[in-house]
């Protein structure tokens, strides 16, 4: 049996004699002869390195499974093969296939109960020799040899995909050399066997017999042959296409031939993927680099894959800066995640996952115009990614996308806002004479857009004669002066009616040849302007109106506090302390009307009041004062006090418009301290005594000004030393929730309170006794020492 | 919610007309009483106005005017202003101290004052 390591043969030169005895010819044609053996021998020895693969391959699993040493595990190869009647490499690829159980040892295992040992020894000597080999011809050599010669097959090719779709010829067996120089290169776009075999993403098999349908190699070669072109993957990923020719047209074959070649181009995919000098892998820091370089939204994705290193998923390897995720998340948290998981929509109707997946698998780039990505299931599309863009680069595949064009969204705004705010922009190149409006310009100067625009500098002539001056200076300021200026004006539209407008402009200026442009904006402020006419006439009337109110109630003020001021000084009599307290109404515009008085008559007799009219304001305030000084007038007679009230009675009776009083008067005598008092429908006064205080008897006496001649009873008392008497309006104690009499009582407690002196005890009064009905309250109060 | 300081209520009941006065009667509500009793007054085929004040909780000096000006009206047109002012009214003491309850017609009730 031939076995692949016997001793290396001498070489045999055979030499030969020219017929002519040309030495030189001679030596020539034996130089020849020893490459040719050489290289039969380099043939024979890589044949055998394959085999010689496989075999170790072998040993390796003996080694392993019967735990003995490798020189004993080769005896066993060898006796075995001798006792199977296989040759070493047969029984190799069996013991291999009993092993492993991968694709090869499954195409085995399956349909044929008994596998024809040379089948698995031929694949696994393939596999052998394209794990040996150092590059893709190697592979495609080895394949040929070893795997596709047996079935019939004459020629083989092996293309790599490059990210354009373009087909690079990296391995080619059987083909005439000048086929396989042209045929180095295949650009996208063209249809060759192996080029549909990539598009269509499944085997395209020739039956042959036609004139060659579709240009690949060797069509000329192989015009009337069969031909198959089947996707090389590795990792998930298409790696190339393996092209196997046959010479002569052949019929469908058999499954176990159409796997045998799908695990073929499956350890083609293999070999391109981990060939040395292709860097297919562009690292991925450099695709994060580019996706930052990019002034576009992009994103690297890289793909996730099973065990069986199909791809499941793909990952989000970065974001780049101006990335912005339409669901509003950060960009650290959509990176890391997988497409999916981060945005499950992709697998649904804008089919996002499906592209990625295609460009990854195909590297054949993906654009689209819009792309609408809906952010949930339900909603309609949230985002519309405008100039999509899906590439591989290296292991990696890029998206960026342009988001909905900024500068047009502003554009659109700004139209809304000039329409909205009734303003109109104007340029104009003082260059070129070129002069632009917008169209809002046109509808604020109420003319059509096809008239034109008109000239600042002729501003004056659609405006009131009026403005002129206005209109001049704002000129000057802005053309002469060259700096920015506006002005109101009435704009005189071609109706005739007058619009108040305001104008903005700023000029634009060059160093060297001066005005260069000028632009600015028109506004229609007449809305605004009619308001604040309105609002000043409004002012205007309120302001007359406040006045005249204001000045009433001075006066009203005035005339109170010239007769009732809020603090008297205390009169003192020889052995009396007299003090009076007035606290105004709260609503101080109001005038109360509210009186008290204390005064030393001319017979020495101390007259003391105190009354409240019925009302506010200026009539109540005259009527008081009637009152009051009428009282004083009538005590100088010397009557008593309840012939005082008859008399004030009748004064009150013929005043104006029913003046209602209450009051009260007091006559006392120092000498005999005696005090004579009468009330007209008024509270009594308060006696203190001891610490004790009482009101005094409710006399007989109706309110003041309600019949004529009403009589008064007269009430007497006489006081003693520390007595204090005192005497006030009801706007001290009175409130809306409490009864009166509560309120007296309330009064009755605070006033007996002991006090320093009568001061005090009056401002005890003022302070304690919390009245709610913004009336006025005065107090008279005396002490006898 | 507030509540407005006066209510009135002006009702036929039979030949009289009946003003009920509820709240606080004071330099505020004075006039709005004194345009109802007017009102009432003017309310033909009267024999007799009532002004029931006994659920007035405050009665300031504004009202007495506007209660004689009633009064003397009553005189005038024969159509009598009966005034109840209740029994423990505020309205009763404001009259008692001023003495009005002389001057006034008044009745311990409504029924009494309308018959």
């Amino acid at each position: 049996m031939h076995t692949p390591t016997e001793p290396q043969q001498p070489l045999e030169v055979e030499g030969r004699v020219g017929e002519n005895g040309d030495n030189a010819t001679a030596g020539l044609e034996r130089l020849a002869e020893t490459v040719r053996a050489l290289r039969a021998q380099v043939e024979r020895a890589r044949i055998g390195a394959d085999t010689r693969g496989l075999i170790e391959l072998a040993k390796g699993v003996l080694v392993e499974r019967l735990h003995i040493g490798p020189a004993e595990a080769a005896r066993q190869v060898s006796t075995l093969a001798e006792q199977a009647g296989l040759s070493q490499a047969e029984l190799a690829a069996d013991i291999v296939n009993r092993t492993a159980r991968d694709g090869f040892a499954q195409l085995l295992i399956d349909e044929i109960a008994d596998p024809p040992p040379e089948v698995g020894a031929r694949l696994r000597t393939a596999e052998s020799g394209v794990l040996a080999a150092g590059d893709v011809q190697a592979v495609t050599e080895a394949i040929l040899e070893h795997a596709l010669a047996p079935l019939g097959a004459t020629a083989a090719a092996v293309w790599t995909v490059d990210l354009d779709a373009s087909l690079t010829l990296a391995g080619a067996v059987g083909f005439n050399p000048d086929e396989i120089e042209r045929w180095h290169y295949v650009p996208p776009g063209v249809t060759t066997a192996a080029s549909s075999a990539l598009t269509s993403r499944r085997t395209i098999w020739i039956r042959g017999g036609d004139s060659g349908v579709l240009p690949s190699i060797g069509g000329a070669q192989f015009r009337e042959g069969g031909r198959v072109a089947t996707l090389a993957t590795s990792g998930g990923r298409i790696r190339g296409v393996l092209e196997i020719c046959w010479p002569t047209a052949m019929p469908t074959q058999p499954p176990q031939v159409v796997r045998q070649i799908d695990a073929l181009a499956e350890l083609c995919g293999h070999a391109i993927e981990t060939r040395p000098e292709s860097a297919v892998q562009a690292p991925r820091a450099d695709l994060t680099a580019l996706a930052d370089a990019m002034l576009d939204p992009a994103m690297v994705l890289v793909p996730e894959l099973d065990e069986g290193g199909a791809v499941i998923d793909f990952r989000v390897h970065h974001a780049n800066a101006r990335f912005v995720d339409p669901e509003g998340r950060q960009r650290a948290s959509v990176v890391g995640a997988t497409l999916l998981e981060a945005y499950p929509v992709a697998a649904g109707k804008s089919a996002l996952y499906d592209t990625v997946a295609e460009v990854h698998a195909t590297g054949a780039p993906f654009r689209a115009e819009r792309l609408a990505l809906s952010v949930s299931i339900d909603q309609p599309p949230l985002t519309e990614l405008e100039a999509l863009s899906v590439s591989r680069i290296g292991g990696g595949v890029l998206i960026t996308w342009r988001p909905q064009d900024e500068s047009a969204k502003s554009t659109i705004l700004l139209s809304h806002a000039q329409r909205l705010s009734q303003v109109g922009g104007f340029d104009e190149d003082k260059i070129t004479g070129e002069i632009t409006w917008t169209s809002e310009l046109y509808a604020l100067y109420g003319l059509p857009e096809t008239e034109g625009p008109i000239p600042l500098a002729d501003l004056a002539e659609h405006a009131h004669p009026d403005d002129s001056a206005a209109i001049t200076r704002f000129l000057r300021t802005l053309l002469h002066h060259g700096r920015p200026a506006s002005t109101v004006f009435r704009m005189r539209r071609p109706d005739g009616a007058y619009r108040h407008s305001r104008v903005i402009a700023e000029p634009l200026l060059d160093p060297s040849s001066g005005l260069v442009a000028v632009r600015g904006a028109y506004q229609d402020i007449s809305a605004q302007h009619w308001t604040e006419v309105a609002l000043a006439a409004t002012r205007d009337q309120l302001v007359l109106t406040e006045q005249e109110s204001a000045e009433r109630n001075r006066l009203a003020l005035q005339l109170q506090r010239a007769i009732m001021p809020s603090t008297h000084d205390p009169i003192e009599l020889p052995d009396l302390r007299i003090a009076v307290r007035y606290r105004p109404a709260e609503k101080d515009h109001l005038v109360g009307g509210d009186w008290y008085d204390a005064v030393v008559l001319p017979s020495g007799q101390l007259l003391i009041s105190v009354g409240d009219i019925a009302g506010h304001g200026i009539d109540a305030a005259t009527g008081m004062v009637v009152l009051r000084n009428a009282l004083r007038g009538l005590a100088a007679t010397g009557a008593a006090p309840n012939q005082l009230l008859t008399w004030l009675n009748n004064v009150a009776g013929n005043l104006a418009d029913h003046v209602l009083a209450t009051a009260l008067c007091g006559l006392y005598d120092p000498e005999t301290r005696v005090l004579r008092w009468a009330r007209a429908g008024h509270l009594p006064p308060v006696l203190v005594r001891d610490g004790h205080a009482n009101t005094l008897p409710m006399l007989k006496g109706l309110l003041l000004g309600v019949k004529a001649d009403a009589e008064y009873e007269l009430g007497e008392v006489r006081l003693r030393e520390d007595d204090v008497l005192v005497m006030y309006t009801d706007g001290l104690i009175e409130r809306r929730t409490a009864s009166l009499d509560d309120s007296l009582d309330h009064l009755l407690d605070i006033v007996s309170t002991s006090a320093i002196d009568l001061d005090q005890r009056l401002d005890r009064l003022l302070l304690h006794c919390d009245a709610d009905t913004d009336d006025d309250a005065c107090i008279v109060g005396i002490q006898v020492r | 919610m507030t509540k407005a300081p006066m209510n009135t209520t002006t009702e036929r009941a039979g030949d009289s007309v009946l003003v009920r006065v509820v709240g606080e009667v004071d330099l505020a509500t004075a006039a709005e009483l004194k345009g109802v009793l007017a009102a009432a007054a003017d309310l033909g085929d009267a024999r007799v106005l009532v002004a029931d004040l006994s659920d007035v909780t405050f009665f300031g000096s504004a009202g007495l005017t506007v209660l004689l000006t009633a009064h003397e009206r009553g005189c005038e047109t024969g159509v009598p202003f009966v005034v109840v002012p209740g029994v423990d009214s505020s309205a009763r003491r404001i009259l008692e101290i001023t003495e009005m309850l002389e001057v006034l017609t008044t009745a311990d009730s409504v029924d009494s004052a309308i018959s």
